[in-house]
């Protein structure tokens, strides 16, 4: 089967975070905290991505560099299913797996819980249960799960195609249930085909009006962040504000994979001394907030200085 | 909607003004977004390039999304669209043709009626605080007869002289003759409205541009706030518009209808539309976002105080039997028929026939000629009493009311001013709530601060199904009406609202049979045929609604004869007869469940049930995309209302024929469902605006209370003094509590509410859910940086917001998109607060609405939410 991909337009999204919720739905996520409404731009909420948050909808005040005039963006944060995933590579055990259609998906069954996925990901996706005894990786899937059935599994008929016409709808993916996220958006903000015809998409929409996009500021031709970024990734994103202002690093072509090599030489280092740190840090957090809620009622105004201290880190 | 939501798709211009669409109806700005970007899916990228405008106080998600962001103070549309239509007259951006065919524009107006005069129009009485509408009229022009035959013609010319119109009579020769004398056997023939092309002196036109040219760029600014390139890079954008070929659509909410100007708010909208060309058009339109997904069916269905199912006003005291209410609803009533323009349907005047049948569909064979049709049965509003939601809460205030069943609703954080609502429930005997949640109405005696013991109030719970969890009809805002099904059980004891009903009348019958009561009659002859079994049948319900004969019968129909057998579904509201002869229960969803096999898309007849996928009737590629087979919308499946003026009627040619809503193709109009017989021709129909009397778009209009044109008035609570006018704020309005309103010494901070896309009104719905509750945890209030500075107030702070009703604490969201903005010479800071929240539910915080005054739009009461003065301070002063 072809790769798939989504290919996400940000000046189609209006924030609403319809996705966010399907995407709790869709992989059972519980709410919880961190609380961060009340940081930056406000909204926002969790301010980062984490063990039960797949995918999270980030608010950006920008000054719109052509009127001069307050603009405000939208933008979603998930997995970006690179093609040559950095996390796969680093994981020296294999739990982290490239399926062909797209997704890179974790399995529980193989991982030892040393976390170098999380220091591979040049996006910084993937989260750890700090909390658990048992602890998990936790990410987008890209919906492997939703991905991998057919409507025709579920119960929707195609009827009225031949033989001939239904393989290539099958070779288009055409056939299979989108990622959640896709399936909620009410402004087409996401569509999902194949990369391929989601990267003709994105560029004849760059065509259509193309001094209204940003030139990638190395090779000075059209961007569609994705399209080689890290080697290419499952997400193609479209946008008419540079993506460094919305949270996307400006990411070298090569492969990540490449560097992960390079950084497996740190393991050692690495496993000691930011399994310490991360773990001394959960606990922390934990115990500050066990002694806010100890001291009751007055621990709120507390929580919003706190948050205020927190704010500027995440993005 | 006089369009739909899928046509917004077709618009050239969009403005929304008193809407964040993008957050409170995002599946609506799925068509927005496609009218801008084009359909994803089936257009080519780049092919459609609407413009989007936005015009709130807040740069909200919608604005994000917009070409222009318009800061407005709230309160000052009239100001803000007059400004417009100003601009519009001034530079010739207005749809000439379109005015001068479709609108009153030529209208010779009323000599006597001299427009406003420091803010009151003519014929103002302060006391009553009420107009005398008698000069708030046109003239006509009529053909008088005497008993041989001969006829004389009465016309107006203009007096320039004395600025005035004069009474011309001629005979049939084109001499001119004295006034005919009645003594001497004239009487009158026929009239018509009497017209002047050239829109020229004493016309409504003229009249409007006199009226609208005190409201130049510099005075809206000053009044509005809004910085003066914004202002008119707006303008000129949206009146773009007034080309024949492009369509402008106006989207409003309850940022435009919850002030004390609300109605006339929109009245200044649809002038603005009138004048551009813009209605009953593809793309066009006046489109009020409904606020839920049903409401338009709730208004269709009489939910309101003052109509009855079909927009039947509800009867008052004075209209004693049916033919008293009949003469005054109906236009033309009686012997008046011959003031009827020929040449105007004035649709209103088919009033008897849709309330007799409403009549037999309540008391079915109980209700005779002799008995009025049971017209005594229907409770009569007292003259001069208000039954609004404002005053019903009065009444209950003063133990007038002593129970309520409140279904759906939560007016403990939703209605004005609850604090007093709250107060005002603790003095009923008894409260029903029925919702799918406990509702913070629903424990109103245990809220926090008040003691359980003194309330005496007996509360009772019902559980209510979702609407997933029931079938039936729902109506969207563009009159579509879907009917959905049931998909689950409903859980635990959870009931629908028609079960809940049913067994209320049921058991109310039976008690009145058995008990008796000072008046049974209304109660025990209602006719009430839903079934026998444990759940009503819906579409038994649904069969009532489009209508049925209760007897076989000949009628006649657009001039033709035809024989009806009783109990049979009517195919139209063409069909209802006046005499008994028909039982319908809401005359403008006739035809909506006709008889099986008469639709080929709703085999059992139901065509709210219909799912074809074809873009139009005739042409599955129409370009617009009308989906006349899918549901059906009221009126008759009429997908756009007024489509007759979308074309020259002369010619019978769309102004706009890349996008033709109805067309003329040589035999007759086809596309969408044209007003009238499709066969007549061009030049030879009736005016496009069939529901007016004189068949016209108004300009000029005498409906409403506080004028015939909007007029700038204040908020009652507003920071500065009517740079307009001496006149304040609204002269009709009346004040219910004049000690509970706040000034701008004591509160110099504007503040409006608002709702956010992750919250559902007053909340029970999603303050109990943990995802939607994580994305906006608790209540908050948007502060604008410079306020926030001066206060020393941080995001996330804990600040004190009071009005003169109350005070809340609530969080601050300190934020770059809630300018201050330049006021009457000063700087005046504004502040926005979701009103989503109570002390219910797992997402609890403040209620907004505890700040909210008691005031509403004089008429229709609806409170005035979004303007009100507070004041702000940081809990526990400055740190």
């Amino acid at each position: 089967m072809k790769p798939m991909a989504v290919l996400y337009d940000f000046d189609r999204c209006m924030g609403c975070r319809a996705c966010q919720v399907i995407c709790k739905m869709w992989n059972q996520n519980p709410a919880g905290p961190p609380a961060s409404f009340f940081q930056g731009p406000g909204y926002q909420n969790p301010g980062s991505l984490n063990d039960h948050t797949f995918s999270v909808v980030r608010y950006n005040e920008l000054v719109d560099p052509k009127t001069g005039e307050l603009r405000y963006y939208f933008g979603r944060k998930q997995c970006m299913a690179c093609l040559k995933p950095a996390c796969a590579s680093a994981c020296i055990v294999g739990a982290l797996e490239k399926l062909d259609y797209g997704p890179v998906i974790w399995h529980p069954e193989k991982c030892m819980g040393c976390r170098y996925c999380m220091v591979a990901c040049p996006f910084g996706v993937p989260t750890f249960e700090w909390h658990s005894n048992n602890p998990r990786i936790r990410k987008c899937t890209f919906c492997y799960n939703r991905q991998g059935s057919k409507y025709e599994e579920v119960g929707v008929k195609f009827e009225g195609y031949s033989d001939e016409q239904k393989k290539q709808l099958e070779e288009d993916g055409r056939l299979m249930l989108s990622p959640a996220c896709v399936t909620a958006c009410p402004s087409d903000s996401m569509i999902y085909g194949t990369r391929e015809a989601m990267l003709e998409e994105a560029y004849a929409r760059i065509e259509a009006n193309p001094d209204a996009y940003p030139k990638h500021p190395r090779t000075g031709k059209p961007w569609v962040y994705g399209e080689h970024e890290v080697g290419g990734t499952s997400w193609l994103l479209l946008s008419t504000v540079p993506y460094d202002k919305l949270g996307f690093p400006i990411l070298p072509f090569e492969p990540a994979d490449h560097y992960t090599k390079i950084s497996m030489i740190s393991v050692p280092i690495t496993f000691t001394t930011v399994v310490i740190a991360m773990a001394g840090s959960y606990y922390l957090t934990k115990r500050r907030e066990e002694v806010k809620a100890s001291e009751g009622k007055t621990s709120k105004e507390k929580e919003s200085k706190e948050s205020e201290e927190k704010k500027g880190g995440e993005s | 909607m006089t369009n739909h939501w899928v046509d917004i798709a077709n618009a050239d211009r969009i403005m929304i003004i008193g809407s964040n669409t993008a957050e409170n109806h995002p599946m609506a700005f799925k068509w927005v977004m496609r009218a801008i970007h084009g359909d994803a899916h089936q257009r080519k990228v780049g092919e459609s390039k609407a413009k989007l405008i936005s015009v709130d106080p807040r740069l909200t998600r919608t604005g994000s999304r917009a070409d222009l962001w318009v800061p407005i103070r709230p309160g000052t549309d009239i100001a803000f669209i007059g400004g417009m239509i100003n601009y519009a007259i001034e530079k010739g951006r207005i749809q000439k043709e379109y005015v001068i065919q479709h609108t009153n524009a030529g209208f010779k107006l009323n000599p006597q009626f001299k427009g406003a005069v420091d803010g009151i129009f003519t014929g103002f009485n302060p006391e009553k605080k009420q107009y005398d509408k008698s000069t708030w009229s046109w003239l006509y022009d009529e053909t008088w007869q005497n008993p041989a035959g001969k006829k004389l013609f009465k016309s107006w010319v203009w007096d320039s002289g004395n600025n005035t119109w004069v009474a011309k009579w001629t005979d049939e020769k084109g001499t001119e003759v004295s006034e005919p004398d009645p003594k001497a056997g004239w009487a009158l023939e026929s009239r018509s409205v009497s017209k002047d092309i050239n829109l020229g002196p004493g016309t409504v036109y003229d009249l409007l541009k006199k009226h609208f040219s005190r409201y130049t760029p510099e005075k809206v600014c000053e009044i509005t706030g809004t910085p003066m390139e914004k202002l008119l890079r707006c303008y000129e954008l949206y009146t773009d518009t007034h080309r024949p070929e492009m369509s402008g659509t106006i989207l409003y909410a309850m940022g435009t209808t919850q002030h004390t100007v609300g109605s006339q708010n929109v009245r200044s909208y649809a002038i603005l539309q009138l004048l551009l060309g813009n209605i009953g058009v593809a793309g066009g339109g006046i489109n009020a976002l409904r606020g839920e997904s049903n409401v338009q069916g709730s208004t269709d269905f009489g939910l309101l105080f003052h109509i009855l199912p079909g927009y039947l006003e509800t009867p008052i005291d004075t209209w004693k039997d049916l033919k008293s209410y009949l003469a005054a609803k109906t236009p033309f009533y009686g012997e008046k028929a011959k003031e009827k323009d020929p040449k105007s349907v004035a649709w209103w005047s088919n009033f008897p026939k849709y309330a007799v049948s409403l009549l037999k569909a309540y008391w079915g064979d109980a209700a005779t000629v002799e008995n009025d049709f049971c017209y005594s049965y229907l409770p009569k509003r007292k003259t001069g009493a208000n039954y609004s939601h404002i005053g019903l809460f009065d009444a209950m205030e003063k133990g007038i009311i002593k129970g309520l069943i409140a279904l759906g609703q939560n007016p403990a954080v939703g209605g004005p001013n609850a604090l007093q609502e709250k107060k005002a429930l603790g003095n009923l005997d008894w409260l029903v709530v029925a919702d799918l949640w406990i509702t913070e109405t629903a424990t109103f005696w245990k809220r926090p601060g008040v003691n359980p013991s003194e309330i005496k109030t007996e509360v009772f719970f019902l559980p209510a199904a979702s609407s997933v969890e029931k079938e039936g009809s729902i109506t969207n805002s563009g009159r579509w009406a879907q009917w959905r099904y049931k998909a689950q059980e409903p859980p635990g004891m959870a009931k629908s609202d028609l079960w809940i009903l049913d067994k209320l009348a049921k058991k109310l019958k039976e008690e009145f049979k058995k008990q008796g009561t000072k008046f049974p009659d209304p109660v025990l002859n209602l006719s009430w045929n839903y079934g026998e079994g444990e759940e009503p049948d819906v579409n038994l319900v649904s069969k009532e609604i489009n209508g049925y004969y209760t007897a076989d019968g000949t009628i006649t129909v657009q001039g033709k004869q035809i024989e009806v057998k009783k109990g049979k579904q009517v195919p139209s509201f063409a069909n209802l007869q006046d005499n008994g002869l028909t039982a319908c229960g809401c005359w403008v969803y006739a035809g909506s469940n006709v008889n099986p096999g008469e639709d080929k898309y709703a085999p059992d007849g139901n065509r709210m049930k219909r799912r074809s996928a074809d873009r139009s009737n005739e042409d599955p590629n129409h370009p617009i995309g009308l989906w006349s087979n899918w549901a059906w919308s009221w009126p008759v499946n009429r997908r756009i209302v007024y489509n007759l003026a979308s074309v020259d009627s002369n010619t019978g040619k769309p102004w706009a024929p890349q996008k033709p809503v109805v067309w003329w193709n040589g035999e007759k109009f086809v596309g969408d469902v044209p007003d009238g017989n499709p066969t007549l021709p061009p030049g030879k129909r009736h005016y496009a605006f069939i529901m007016r009397k004189d068949g016209h778009g108004d300009l000029f209009s005498p409906d409403l209370a506080e004028g015939p044109l909007p007029e700038h008035y204040e908020p009652v609570e507003s920071p500065i003094p009517n740079l307009m006018s001496k006149q304040q704020y609204n002269p009709c309005i009346k004040i219910w509590r004049p000690d509970e309103i706040g000034t701008s010494q004591e509160f110099p901070i504007v503040c409006t509410t608002y709702r956010v896309t992750e919250h559902w009104q007053a909340g029970a719905m999603t303050r109990n859910l943990p995802w939607l509750v994580e994305l906006v945890p608790t209540s908050f209030v948007e502060i604008g940086e410079e306020l926030a500075n001066e206060k020393g107030i941080r995001n996330g702070d804990i600040v004190i917001l009071k009005s003169k009703r109350g005070s809340i604490e609530i969080h601050a969201l300190v934020t770059k998109r809630m300018p201050s903005l330049m006021v009457g010479g000063k700087k005046v800071h504004q502040v926005g607060v979701v009103w989503h929240f109570g002390y219910e539910g797992l997402g609890k915080g403040a209620s907004a609405n505890d700040l909210t005054p008691m005031v509403g739009d004089a008429n229709t009461t609806i409170p005035e939410y979004k303007a009100f003065l507070v004041d702000i301070v940081k809990k526990g002063g400055a740190s």
